[in-house]
């Protein structure tokens, strides 16, 4: 048995709260998030045979406008930034939390969801970028919280990631 | 010049012989001349004497710290300067060398502090010898433990029901081991978020600190010992025993000795772990040999502290031969009637009334008994030890500290189970069965005729909104009828409300679509079709505005309504998933 922490990082209203609550099953409303300013949920998954629970950790609300506390990223194994395709600055966010993230995590797994893809009609984020990150190395996924489009095929790919290490 | 070689150079011939003599010199001590000029060469180079000295240092040290201290204090300074240095850069590194070190220190002045709590109880019931005392002074013979922590052991009532491994950086769960019969709930969550907590209290209150080490709730506490690595996490019912704190911290160290590598490296593979199971499982069975004994002897132990005893033995002789006054004793009769109070020792002594005994927080004071019955109380000296009754009406009393509850709301005990009924809040409620387990005394908890009002809120609401009806153009499944829509809209505003109510009272709203087709339509899947259209409504509607969960559309089945639209029932559901009809 494999546990994991994973951090979801990303401007507001990104929809980072959207991919955790499609990815996991079975929420009911947990209290006391409001209170400490951050919300864990858990998942259970295979990873070649291994049994492997991620626990996901995602900023509470209003908490998101601070600065993100280094505690939130302690010890976690791996992270998914989360830009907002119809909005172009959340991408530019998306560069500074990862050097935040890379600055106290050093080099662990991480993905790049764009997420809102059911309204890829509005999106502002153009190809150009991406393209410049893709370079980078950075493996970049078009997710929709709404329908589910590749939310389970991106935390995956984080999980075995992170698990081969 | 000194004198010696002044008579040296006396004797010395003139300095015309001096050629011959420097031969007879060279040919008589020529050999150790030369080794004596290398030897004075060698006290002139230092870089000789450098490494003459470090072949020597280890033994010079030795030698000099066997006579004297003088070399200790002359290295005092920069042994200290270097360690203040190493500290100021990476402080951990000393933190975690001197942390096996430091733990057995600490706990040792712990032990010191405890066992003069012990000793001072120890007098308290020396000379005690009522059928309690003679009996707990029976089992600490049997037992070979000290009388006192035999006293201890009766009057603190408590369970060790859960403890965790946690690891100290991700807050991921190591280990868990639960005693037997106790429900859990999901520890990975229950470790992550004691450490989402623990980062929120040292982010918000101290620099650094980052332990906490009890988090109460109700007659729950939860307690944590930590070291650099890791952290054990007990979950305690009633009151934590005083050498519980002492056990977690040596089964911290332990575990880091034994699994140092495992916890240095831990990468989220937990297997290894596996191996602490029966050290954290030490801190739980201890418990349970308790509670067994508890068993097997059908609760005499209990009993004897919930029955109160008026313990006068020796104290009463003194006190009769003192001749002392009737209040005097009037008062102690008093006292002994009173629920919750064990008198241990009393005794008159020129005019000072002297008590010691045990004393459930939730009794009556004793010093207003006794002045109740005359005695002043500036002559009073009385020592009071916590202890827990079990007599129903101090159980009753303590559980309504416990819980609070509002004027509408009745207790009973009946046997150990809490009996409760009237009214209350949906919050009140759930408060009360999260913790009412936790008053020392009650087992169980029944509700079975207490009214929930937030509840009935709700489904008087839920009642009043169940069997709309929406009606679509003979024929068609389109939601295009602008009355439907209005009339959908305006029924979900009075859903929302509902899901409101329904919310304080833990209920989960759902509203179940029938699909119908009159009998005068042909198309045989106009009902599914309908109720299908009306089911993306909603998903549209609420998709993102209300938690989903709060929300349930079902039922695009079509279901023997026979009109051209749709019937929408209403359901509250619970958080175990059973129905709570409507009214
Ligand atoms: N259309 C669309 N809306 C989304 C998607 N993901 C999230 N949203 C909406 O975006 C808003 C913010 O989402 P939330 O998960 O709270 O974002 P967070 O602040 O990053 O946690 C909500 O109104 C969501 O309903 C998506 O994939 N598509
Ligand atoms: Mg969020």
């Amino acid at each position: 048995m494999i546990r994991k922490k994973i951090c979801m990082l990303g401007s507001y209203a990104v929809g980072k709260t959207s991919l955790v609550q499609r990815f996991v099953e079975d929420v009911f409303s947990d209290r006391y998030e409001t209170t400490i300013g951050v919300r864990i949920l858990k998942k259970q998954l295979q990873v070649e045979g291994a049994d492997v629970t991620l626990m996901l950790w995602d900023l509470h609300g209003d908490d998101e406008f601070q600065r993100v506390r280094p505690s939130y990223l302690r010890g976690a194994s791996g992270y998914l930034l989360v830009a907002d395709g119809t909005r172009a600055d959340t991408l530019e966010k998306v560069a500074e939390l990862h050097d935040f993230a890379g600055s106290h995590l050093g080099d662990v797994p991480f993905l790049l969801l764009i997420n809102k893809r059911d309204l890829e009609g509005e999106w502002e984020v153009d190809g150009e970028m991406e393209e410049r990150l893709k370079r980078l190395g950075w493996s970049i996924h078009h997710t929709s919280a709404r329908s589910g489009d590749g939310v389970e095929a991106a935390f995956s790919e984080l999980a075995h990631r992170m698990v081969r290490g | 010049m000194p004198d010696a070689e002044k008579g040296a150079a006396g004797e010395e011939p003139a300095p015309d012989a001096k050629p011959e003599l420097e031969q007879l010199r060279e040919l008589l001590v020529g050999h150790e001349q030369r080794e004596l000029r290398e030897l004075r060469e060698r006290f002139d180079r230092a870089e000789v004497t450098a490494e003459d000295v470090q072949r020597v240092l280890p033994d010079a040290v030795l030698l000099r710290s066997r006579s004297d201290d003088q070399l200790s204090e002359a290295l005092t300074p920069t042994i200290e300067g270097a360690i203040e240095g190493s500290v100021r850069r990476n402080p951990q590194a000393l933190a975690d060398a001197i942390f096996p070190v430091i733990g057995p220190a600490i706990r040792k002045s712990i032990r010191e502090a405890m066992s003069s709590l012990l000793e001072s109880i120890n007098r308290t019931v020396e000379h005690s010898l009522s059928p309690t005392g003679i009996r707990w002074r029976l089992e600490a013979a049997r037992t070979g433990r000290p009388f006192a922590e035999i006293v201890l052991k009766h009057s603190l009532v408590y369970r060790i029901e859960q403890v965790f491994l946690i690891h100290a950086e991700t807050a991921l769960l190591l280990e868990h081991v639960v005693a037997p019969t106790v429900a859990t709930t999901d520890p990975e969550m229950v470790s992550s978020m004691l450490g989402a907590i623990q980062d929120f209290v040292s982010d918000s209150f101290s620099a650094g600190e980052r332990d906490i080490q009890t988090v109460e709730f109700g007659e729950l506490t939860l307690q944590v010992a930590s070291g650099p690595h890791a952290l054990v996490a007990c979950v305690v019912r009633g009151i934590s025993p005083p050498t519980l704190r002492e056990e977690m911290q040596q089964t911290v160290e332990d575990i880091h000795a034994s699994r140092s590598k495992d916890l240095r490296v831990f990468g989220g593979d937990v297997a290894p772990f596996v191996m602490t199971r029966p050290s954290l499982q030490g801190l739980l069975v201890e418990q349970r040999a308790e509670k067994e004994k508890k068993k097997n002897r059908v609760g005499p132990a209990v009993l004897m502290v919930a029955v109160p005893v008026v313990v006068l033995g020796l104290a009463i002789w003194a006190f009769n031969s003192y001749h002392a006054s009737r209040r005097w004793s009037g008062a102690l009769d008093a006292l002994l009637e009173e629920p919750g109070v064990v008198v241990i020792e009393a005794d008159l002594d020129d005019g000072v009334h002297r008590i010691r005994g045990l004393r459930d927080a939730a009794a009556r004071d004793p010093l207003e008994l006794l002045q109740q019955h005359g005695i002043a109380a500036e002559t009073v000296d009385a020592r009071w030890e916590p202890y827990h009754a079990l007599e129903p009406s101090l159980v009753v009393r303590r559980a309504r500290t416990a819980l609070a509850p509002p004027d509408s709301v009745q207790m009973e005990l009946r046997g150990e189970t809490l009996v409760v009924w009237g009214r209350a809040d949906h919050a009140w409620i759930e408060r009360a069965e999260a913790e009412a387990r936790f008053v020392v005394g009650v087992t169980a908890l029944d509700l079975s005729t207490l009214i929930d009002e937030d509840a009935e809120a709700a489904r008087s609401r839920a009642g009043n909104l169940s069997n709309r009806s929406i009606s679509f153009a003979p024929g068609s499944a389109r939601l295009d009828y602008s009355y439907s829509r209005t009339e959908l809209s305006r029924f979900c505003d009075s859903i929302d409300e509902l899901v409101d109510t329904a919310l304080f009272a833990g209920l989960r709203v759902r509203v179940v679509v029938h699909g119908g087709k009159a009998a005068n339509e042909d198309d045989p899947r106009l009902a599914a079709a309908r109720a299908e259209a009306v089911r993306e409504w909603f998903e549209e509607r609420y998709f993102g505005a209300t938690p989903a969960h709060d929300l349930v559309v079902s039922g695009s089945e079509a279901v023997s309504w026979d009109r051209n639209g749709v019937l929408l029932g209403i359901e509250l559901v619970d958080r175990d998933g059973a129905i709570v009809p409507p009214r």
